[in-house]
């Protein structure tokens, strides 16, 4: 490694999954091996350059995916044992080389769409999206509709405006009296 | 013909809980019309094979290495039953511990779905051949 200057895979895999993940994520503590044995799964030699890609490309992938069991944590986070089983099945996709996408649309089609964590922006799902921008809209509407009557209330209520003078006879007569008992 | 795919783990309780249903489907389904198997779900095979030594039944019995069998049906907790029709589609798909009333009634309804096997139909034909007389 040394005497190749510029080129450290490892370090760029690392600094990858460190960006990715952001620092202090437990994910740096989980290997990813069988729920059950504890044994990193059967995989032929890979060699460490592959080796790391395919453990960032799986934190990545990991990372997209909800764990089944612990709904709120990703499958690259949760501690659960089926969350990594999941791992491993992403592991072993990407070493059969398929690609994230189909390793995505596997989950989806074996657990449903809510397997994904950003839900697509497809079908029903697109009201997860399109909901809040269109309440926002609305609300803003009639947040500025309110605003604008209020101010045209005000402007009817200036005195610089000319008065209406039945109402304002009865005042002016009280007012006068007023400064005249001053 | 019909299969009965029940995900179980000896730790599970409510696996003890249905498992008197599924004894009773094997001794009551011919197992060339109805298929149970039982996948065991993140678990020891040595407990999971001292759980049916404990509780009786004797149908087809997997281990699932990695869970990869349980991660392609979609199953992430135990007891999980999926129903398959002879067409290979999951009719149904049972989150709880099964009861005998639901498995008697997507068992009938889906071998009437399949229909009466190859052979009986043949036997029928036999029958009916030989009731018509010779010609």
């Amino acid at each position: 490694m040394r005497g190749r200057p510029g080129r450290h895979p490892r370090l760029r895999a690392l600094v990858a999954l460190g960006g990715l993940i952001g620092v202090g994520s437990p994910l740096a503590a989980q290997a990813i091996e069988d729920p059950f044995t504890g044994e990193p799964p059967a995989t032929q030699e890979l060699g460490p350059e592959r080796e790391a890609e395919i453990d960032a490309l799986t934190a990545e992938i990991g990372a997209t995916l909800r764990c089944p069991v612990c709904r709120q944590q990703s499958v690259a986070e949760s501690p659960d044992r089926v969350a990594r089983a999941m791992q491993g099945v992403i592991r072993r996709m990407l070493i059969e080389g398929k690609s994230p996408e189909e390793i995505e649309a596997y989950f989806v089609e074996s657990y449903g769409p809510w397997i994904l964590l950003q839900p697509k922006a497809e079908g029903a799902s697109l009201w997860v999206y399109l909901g809040p921008a269109l309440a926002f809209a609305l609300g803003g509407g009639l947040f500025v509709a309110r605003i604008r009557r209020g101010a045209g209330a005000r402007d009817e209520a200036d005195p610089a405006a000319p008065v209406d003078p039945d109402i304002a006879s009865e005042d002016r007569a009280w007012l006068d009296s007023a400064i005249r008992d001053a | 013909k019909v299969v009965v795919v029940n995900f179980w783990a000896s730790w599970c309780q409510p696996c003890v809980y249905e498992h008197p249903v599924l004894v009773r489907l094997a001794e009551t389904y011919d197992p060339e019309d109805v298929a149970l198997v039982g996948v065991l779900f993140q678990d020891d095979p040595e407990r999971g094979k001292r759980f049916f030594e404990e509780l009786g039944g004797d149908w087809p019995l997997v281990v699932d290495p990695g869970s990869e069998t349980a991660i392609r049906y979609g199953v992430y907790g135990v007891p999980e039953t999926f129903f398959i029709g002879a067409n290979g589609v999951v009719a149904l798909r049972h989150d709880l511990p099964v009861t005998w009333d639901l498995v008697a009634r997507k068992v009938d309804s889906l071998l009437v779905a399949r229909g009466p096997r190859d052979a009986d139909v043949e036997l029928l034909e036999t029958a009916t051949d030989a009731a018509s007389g010779p010609e």
